[in-house]
C-alpha cells in the first residue's frame, strides 16, 4: 500500500485531481444545492450544455479586451516615444503617471456607463483606461532606461536621435514593453469584467451577473472557467509574442517595482 | 619543524557534471604549519576552491582527508574563519551585527565579541561605520567588513578564496597590504586562493601551484622574501624570479 | 547616492530627495485647463464637471460621503489584514514542501489569469449583501501576491547567503531565522505595497456588485441620479485614499526595511 503511494504522488497533478474528487464527493454526501455550491461534474454539464451561449459572450468579452488593449498600446506607445524624444514632457508627465498608478481607476467605470452606454464602448473604454498606465510607464521607462556607454557609442558615430531611438531605444525598450503589457493583460480583463458588471447587456461578466440574479450557479461557475481560460490565452500569446520579438535573449524581464497600476 | 596545523593527505574528489564523472581533484597532500600565510595559485578548474572548500569542511571529499589542529574534518570546524569572493553581508543588518553573526550562531558571549568586533572595525579602518548598511559601502569596504566578520569569534586559522577578485585593481593592492597588516597583528595562519600571480608571491611565505584536469599540486615555492613585506618589494629582482618560475609552472607544464 | 569616501571615518549620508516641480507644475497646468476650458466652451456640468466643483461637492457631501468611505475602509483594510495573514501562512507551507509546489503553483497561477474580481457575485451569493462578501473579496485579491511574494523570499535565497551560515554549522532552524526570514521579509513589504490598493478596489468592485452602504454605493447611487458630479467627488474620494494607503506601506517599509534603500 505504501508503495502504491509514492508512485501515486509522483504524478503531477495528483493534489488538484484529489481536491476534485473530494469537492465531488463531498457536495454528494452533504447534499449542498446547486445553487450553493454546484459539483465539478454539473459545472462540466453546464459548459457543455451551454458552449455556444459561452462562446458567444466570451467573444464580447474578448472583443472588449483586445480593442481596449491596442487602443492602450497605441496612446501609451505614442505618448511614450513623445516622452523619450522631448525631455520635459518626460520630467513633468512621467512622474503623474507612474503616481497615477497607484490610483484606482476602476471605480471610473459607471461614469463611462453613464457617457456611452450600455454597449461595448464603455467597456472598452474601461480597458483602455486600465491597461493604458502600465503600458505608457513601462515603456517610457525602457525607453530612456539605456546604458550610458551604448549612447556615448552612438553620439561617437554622430548618430541622429532618431538613428539612436530605432537602433538602440526601441530594442532595448522590448523587455520593459513586454513586462508592462503582462500587467496591462490581467488588468484588462478585470476592466472588462468590471465594465461589465456596471453596466452591459452582453459579454461573460453580464452572464455571471445573470445567472447569479436566478441564482444559475453552475452556470455561473462555467462561466469563470472560460474567464480563466481566456487569461491563459491571453498570457500564452504574450508569451509567443515575447519569443518571437525577442529571439536573442532570455532576458528577464526587468523587476518594476511600481504598483500594477489599477 | 612545528606540527602542522592543517594536514591534507590523498585527497581526492570527484563531481557529477551532466552525468560525467569530473575529477576535480586527484591525490592531492599538503601541510600547513601555524601562522603561516599560503597562497594556492592555478588556472580555473584547477580545484584550488574546490580544495579550500574541503578543508572548511563545506564539501566532503571522495577520498583522503584533512586534519585541522589535530581533528579530522567532518564538518566546517570553529577553528576556521572563511572569507569568499563575495563579501556575502546580509543586507537586512548593520555592518556591526554582520560581523557579529558568527557569534550568535556559534552560541558565543556576547559581550568578549562586541569588544573584538569595535578593536577589528578599528583595526579596518570602519570606526564609524558600525551602524551602516551593507548597501552603503563601496566593495572594499564590505570586503573588509566580511573580513572582520571571519576574525571576530578569533579562528586561529582563515581561509580566504579570492576576497580581492571582485576588486579593481589598485583596491586590490591596497586590500593586499591591509591584509597583511592585520595578519602581522593578528598572528594568524593563512590559506589564500587567487589567480593573480603577483598577488601570490607578495603575500605568501610558500606557494602552492595546481594544475588541471585532473586537480593536483604542481610545486609548492617557498617564498623567502623580506617581510614586512611594502611596495619595494615588487620592484626586488628575486620578486620577479619567483613570478617567473609559478608561470612557467602555469603555461608551461612540459617544464619540470 | 554619494560613495562613502574610503578613508573619512563618519556615518554614511543620504541625499535629500527634493519635490521636483515640473510634474506638478504639469499637474496644475491640466487642471487649470480642464476648469477654463469646460467653462470656455460651455461644456454641460451634468456631462463633464469641472475640478472645482468636484471639490466643492466633496467638501459640502462630506458628512454623508465619509462615514461610506470609512467602511469601504474598513472593509477593504480587514480584507488586507486577513489577506496578508493567510498569504504569509500558505507561503510558509509552500516554502517547506517542494511536492506542495510543484502542485499549488499551477494552480495558483492558473487562478490568477482569472480575474478574481469575477467573483464578487458569487460571494454575494454566498455571504449576502453586508460586510463580509467585500473583505472576502479584498481577501481573496490581497492573498496571491503576499503568497507569490514571501514564498519567493523564503526559498529564493541568494545560496552564497545560506554557504556563509552554513560554514558557521548553522542549524536549519538558525538558517530559517537569520537568513531566510529576514529576507522574506523584504519580499513581504513589497507584496503589501502592490496588495494595498488591491483590497481597496475589492470592496469597492464588491459594493458594485452588490452593496447598500461605502463608496461604491454612493458612486452607483449617484449614477442612478444621473448625479456626475457626485460620481466624480465619490471617484476622487477612493482615489486619494487608494494613494493614502500606497504611501502608507511605502513609509511602512522605510521605518521596518530600512536597508532596502533605494531599490526602486
Amino acid at each position: 500500500m505504501r508503495g502504491a503511494w509514492r508512485v501515486l504522488l509522483r504524478v503531477r497533478g495528483v493534489l488538484p485531481a484529489l481536491g476534485i474528487a473530494a469537492w465531488e464527493a463531498a457536495v454528494a454526501v452533504l447534499g449542498i444545492p446547486d445553487y450553493l455550491l454546484p459539483a465539478p461534474s454539473r459545472v462540466a454539464q453546464e459548459l457543455f450544455v451551454r458552449f455556444f451561449l459561452l462562446v458567444r459572450h466570451t467573444g464580447v468579452t474578448l472583443q472588449e479586451v483586445i480593442l481596449g488593449l491596442g487602443a492602450a498600446v497605441a496612446g501609451g506607445g505614442l505618448l511614450a516615444v513623445s516622452m523619450a524624444l522631448v525631455p520635459i514632457l518626460h520630467r513633468g508627465l512621467f512622474p503623474l503617471l507612474a503616481f497615477l498608478q497607484a490610483v484606482p481607476k476602476i471605480t471610473v467605470a459607471p461614469l463611462f456607463v453613464i457617457w456611452i452606454g450600455y454597449g461595448l464602448g464603455s467597456k472598452v473604454l474601461m480597458v483602455f483606461l486600465i491597461s493604458f498606465f502600465p503600458v505608457v510607464v513601462n515603456l517610457a521607462s525602457g525607453l530612456l532606461q539605456v546604458e550610458p556607454d551604448v549612447l556615448r557609442l552612438m553620439r561617437s558615430y554622430r548618430a541622429s536621435r532618431w538613428q539612436t531611438f530605432r537602433a538602440i531605444r526601441l530594442p532595448n525598450a522590448l523587455p520593459y514593453f513586454l513586462s508592462g503589457m503582462r500587467i496591462a493583460a490581467a488588468l484588462s480583463l478585470v476592466g472588462a469584467v468590471v465594465g461589465e458588471f456596471v453596466g452591459a447587456d452582453r459579454g461573460l461578466g453580464y452572464l455571471i451577473l445573470l445567472s447569479n440574479a436566478e441564482l444559475r450557479t453552475p452556470l455561473l461557475f462555467a462561466c469563470l472557467a472560460w474567464l480563466g481560460v481566456m487569461g491563459v490565452l491571453l498570457f500564452g500569446s504574450l508569451q509567443w509574442i515575447e519569443r518571437w520579438l525577442l529571439p536573442w535573449a532570455r532576458v528577464e524581464a526587468p523587476e518594476r517595482r511600481t504598483v500594477a497600476g489599477f | 619543524m612545528p606540527a602542522s596545523i592543517i594536514t591534507v593527505h590523498a585527497l581526492s574528489k570527484t563531481f557529477t557534471l551532466n552525468r560525467e564523472p569530473l575529477l576535480a581533484l586527484s591525490g592531492v597532500s599538503l601541510e600547513v604549519y601555524p601562522q603561516e600565510f599560503v597562497s594556492i595559485v592555478g588556472r580555473s578548474g584547477c580545484g584550488k576552491s574546490t580544495l579550500v572548500n574541503i578543508v572548511g569542511g563545506l564539501v566532503a571529499p571522495s577520498a583522503g582527508e584533512v586534519v585541522v589542529m589535530g581533528r579530522p574534518v567532518t564538518e566546517p570546524p570553529e577553528a576556521i574563519g572563511m572569507v569568499f569572493q563575495s563579501p556575502v553581508l546580509l543586507p537586512w543588518r548593520t555592518v556591526l551585527d554582520n560581523i557579529l553573526l558568527p557569534v550568535e550562531i556559534l552560541g558565543l558571549p556576547r559581550e568578549p565579541a562586541l569588544r573584538a568586533a569595535r578593536e577589528l572595525l578599528a583595526l579596518a579602518g570602519l570606526q564609524g561605520f558600525e551602524g551602516a548598511y551593507p548597501h552603503a559601502l563601496s566593495g572594499g569596504m564590505q570586503q573588509r567588513v566580511a573580513i572582520c566578520r571571519a576574525l571576530v569569534f578569533d579562528p586561529p586559522i582563515l581561509i580566504m578564496d579570492e576576497p580581492f577578485g571582485a576588486l579593481d585593481a589598485m583596491t586590490r593592492e591596497e586590500m593586499g597590504m591591509e591584509l597583511l597588516r592585520i595578519w602581522h597583528e593578528r598572528r594568524k595562519t593563512v590559506l589564500f586562493v587567487t589567480h593573480s600571480i603577483s598577488e601570490a608571491v607578495f603575500l605568501s611565505d610558500r606557494v602552492v601551484v595546481m594544475t588541471p584536469r585532473p586537480g593536483r599540486i604542481c610545486e609548492v615555492l617557498p617564498i623567502d622574501l623580506p617581510r614586512p613585506r611594502d611596495l619595494r618589494v615588487r620592484a626586488l629582482p628575486r620578486f620577479g624570479e619567483f613570478e617567473l618560475r609559478i608561470r612557467q609552472l602555469i603555461f608551461e607544464p612540459a617544464h619540470g | 547616492m554619494a560613495e562613502p569616501s574610503a578613508s573619512g571615518p563618519g556615518p554614511v549620508t543620504t541625499t535629500r530627495v527634493r519635490l521636483p516641480w515640473e510634474p506638478v507644475a504639469f499637474a496644475a497646468v491640466l487642471l487649470v485647463a480642464w476648469e477654463v476650458g469646460a467653462r470656455a466652451f460651455g461644456v454641460p456640468e451634468f456631462l463633464l464637471p469641472r475640478p472645482l466643483s468636484i471639490l466643492s461637492t466633496m467638501q459640502s457631501q462630506a458628512g454623508r460621503m465619509v462615514p461610506h468611505l470609512a467602511f469601504t475602509l474598513g472593509e477593504a483594510l480587514s480584507g488586507f489584514a486577513g489577506g496578508v495573514l493567510l498569504g504569509i501562512l500558505v507561503a510558509f507551507g509552500l516554502a517547506s514542501s517542494a511536492f506542495l509546489r510543484r502542485e499549488l503553483l499551477p494552480l495558483i497561477v492558473f487562478s490568477q489569469s482569472m480575474p478574481t474580481a469575477a467573483l464578487a457575485p458569487l460571494l454575494v451569493v454566498w455571504l449576502g449583501l453586508g460586510f463580509l462578501p467585500k473583505a472576502v473579496l479584498a481577501l481573496v485579491l490581497v492573498f496571491f501576491p503576499i503568497a507569490m511574494n514571501v514564498t519567493s523570499g523564503l526559498v529564493q535565497v541568494n545560496p552564497d547567503l545560506l554557504r556563509l551560515v552554513r560554514s558557521y554549522r548553522a542549524t536549519a532552524w538558525q538558517a530559517f531565522i537569520k537568513v531566510r526570514l529576514p529576507h522574506a521579509v523584504g519580499y513581504l513589504i513589497a507584496g503589501m505595497q502592490i496588495a494595498a490598493p488591491l483590497a481597496l478596489i475589492g470592496a469597492v468592485v464588491g459594493e458594485f456588485v452588490g452593496a447598500n452602504r461605502g463608496i461604491g454605493f454612493v458612486i452607483l447611487d449617484a449614477a442612478a441620479r444621473l448625479a456626475t458630479v457626485e460620481m466624480l467627488a465619490g471617484i476622487t474620494y477612493v482615489g486619494l485614499t487608494g494613494t493614502a494607503m500606497f504611501l502608507a506601506v511605502g513609509a511602512l517599509e522605510r521605518s521596518l526595511a530600512p536597508w532596502l534603500g533605494d531599490r526602486r
